[in-house]
């Protein structure tokens, strides 16, 4: 096998894959251009309420008691959903976010939706 | 918090479980009490298979940190469940059919007609597992990534208790006579896969692929709050959803009232009344070694 062809060979084995589950995943700025949301009992705090446009990837956090779910609305739409984030674990989703919509994050700790509105600004 | 954590994962575990371990359970009984325990090797095979490939999928989407998009996922879910539903009404007649030969006189020489091909009892078991698989391991890995035990404990024990329950079932439901028992199974797996049908159609109204998401029908998400016990127990074994939409609801009458009649209605030893088409008894029994495609028994 010549080298460009090998390489070409290792990049697919590499990229095969990756294109396989990355159809929802970040920009590449994965583990900095993540945004933790803390779902409690009673709140729903994500680290920032102002995100620009673009994929973002935001990872749940359940520190309440029982199971909770997050949402992202996208003109009262749902746009993207994780459900079944149990007390104690995290799990993470990506969203394309676009300037000049409504937006909102809705966390579902026991089922009850606390939502809060985000911005997108570019 | 501990107690919290363990519990709240429990639960999960617990409703994600407890819906394929139910079918798959009435599949075994079914096996088991017809005498085709030559079948169990392609059931634990679909079982396997199915587990195997949502633990291994799972896996590679948690701990790469990727995920899938969330349309692809809900399109994949929907799509899943209505493809289950499909078999799993195809095996309820063709239980009902066998339960016909078998109490009548043809009894000892029925055993052709009730093989039902080895793939579709794979396959039926495969999707009967695989449709929450996938979100069960996307569940479960998560849980072994989080700091402490408790989290993996209670959704490990929630999946086990789910699969004893199951079996404590399977364990009742051998002892019935054939005719209960067939009536019982049937009906129980035709209330499963209406409620199937229906979280089906959530997940496809959620992709944005069926309109509608927004036409609530109702709201009693206080009165089986999912977080409690038995809210836990109506999703994991009805997909009781509190919140559904029109169409969920209207979908999951329009499906569970004819079939239920239909499978309900008694067909007696008299003509043929089963809407089903059905091979002549006569011809099983004329050649019992005969193996009837994958394909023609549950059609």
């Amino acid at each position: 096998m010549t080298r460009p062809a090998r390489l070409r060979a290792v990049s697919l084995l590499l990229i095969g894959p990756a294109l396989l589950v990355a159809c929802g995943s970040s920009d590449g700025s994965d583990a900095s251009g993540t945004v933790e949301v803390v779902s409690t009992d009673s709140a729903c705090t994500p680290a920032t309420t102002t995100f620009a446009p673009g994929k973002v990837k935001l990872s749940i956090k359940n520190a309440g008691s029982s199971a909770t779910e997050l949402y992202v609305y996208e003109d009262g739409k749902v746009l993207a959903e994780v459900e079944n984030v149990g007390p104690g674990t995290s799990r993470s989703l990506s969203a394309e976010l676009e300037a000049g919509k409504d937006y909102e994050l809705s966390c579902k700790p026991g089922g009850t939706e606390i939502k809060v509105p985000i911005s997108v600004t570019g | 918090m501990i107690s919290d954590i363990l519990s709240g994962n429990f639960l999960i575990g617990l409703r994600e479980g407890l819906e394929a371990a139910l079918v798959v359970s009435i599949l075994v009984a079914y096996l088991k009490k017809t005498g085709r325990t030559d079948r169990l090797p392609a059931l634990w095979l679909g079982v396997g298979s199915a587990i195997g490939l949502s633990l291994g999928v799972g896996a590679l989407l948690v701990f790469t940190s990727r995920e899938l998009s969330f349309k692809a996922q809900e399109t994949f879910g929907g799509v899943m469940s209505i493809i289950a539903v499909g078999f799993v009404t195809a095996m309820v007649f063709w239980m009902k059919r066998n339960s016909r030969t078998l109490s009548g006189d043809l009894k000892g020489k029925a055993d052709a007609a009730l093989t039902g091909g080895a793939l579709a009892m794979a396959s039926t078991a495969f999707l009967a597992t695989g449709r929450e698989g996938l979100e069960t391991a996307l569940f479960l890995w998560p849980s072994l990534k989080a700091t402490g035990y408790d989290a993996a404990l209670g959704a490990i024990l929630g999946i086990v208790s789910a699969v004893v329950l199951a079996y404590l079932l399977y364990r009742r439901s051998i002892h019935l006579n054939l005719a209960a028992f067939f009536k019982v199974t049937g009906a129980g797996l035709v209330v499963v896969a209406a409620g199937v049908l229906a979280y089906g159609l959530h997940d496809l109204q959620e992709a944005g692929v069926l309109p509608g998401i927004a036409n609530q029908a109702f709201d009693v998400s206080s009165a089986t709050p999912p977080s409690s016990w038995y809210g836990s127990l109506l999703k994991g074994i009805f997909n009781w959803q509190p919140d559904p939409t029109w169409l969920q609801v209207v979908a999951y009458l329009a499906y569970l009232v004819p079939v239920l009649y239909l499978f309900l209605r008694p067909t007696g030893g008299g003509p043929v009344t089963n809407p089903e088409p059905v091979a002549p008894p006569a011809r099983v029994a004329a050649d019992p070694d005969r193996h009837p495609t994958p394909l023609e028994i549950p059609s």
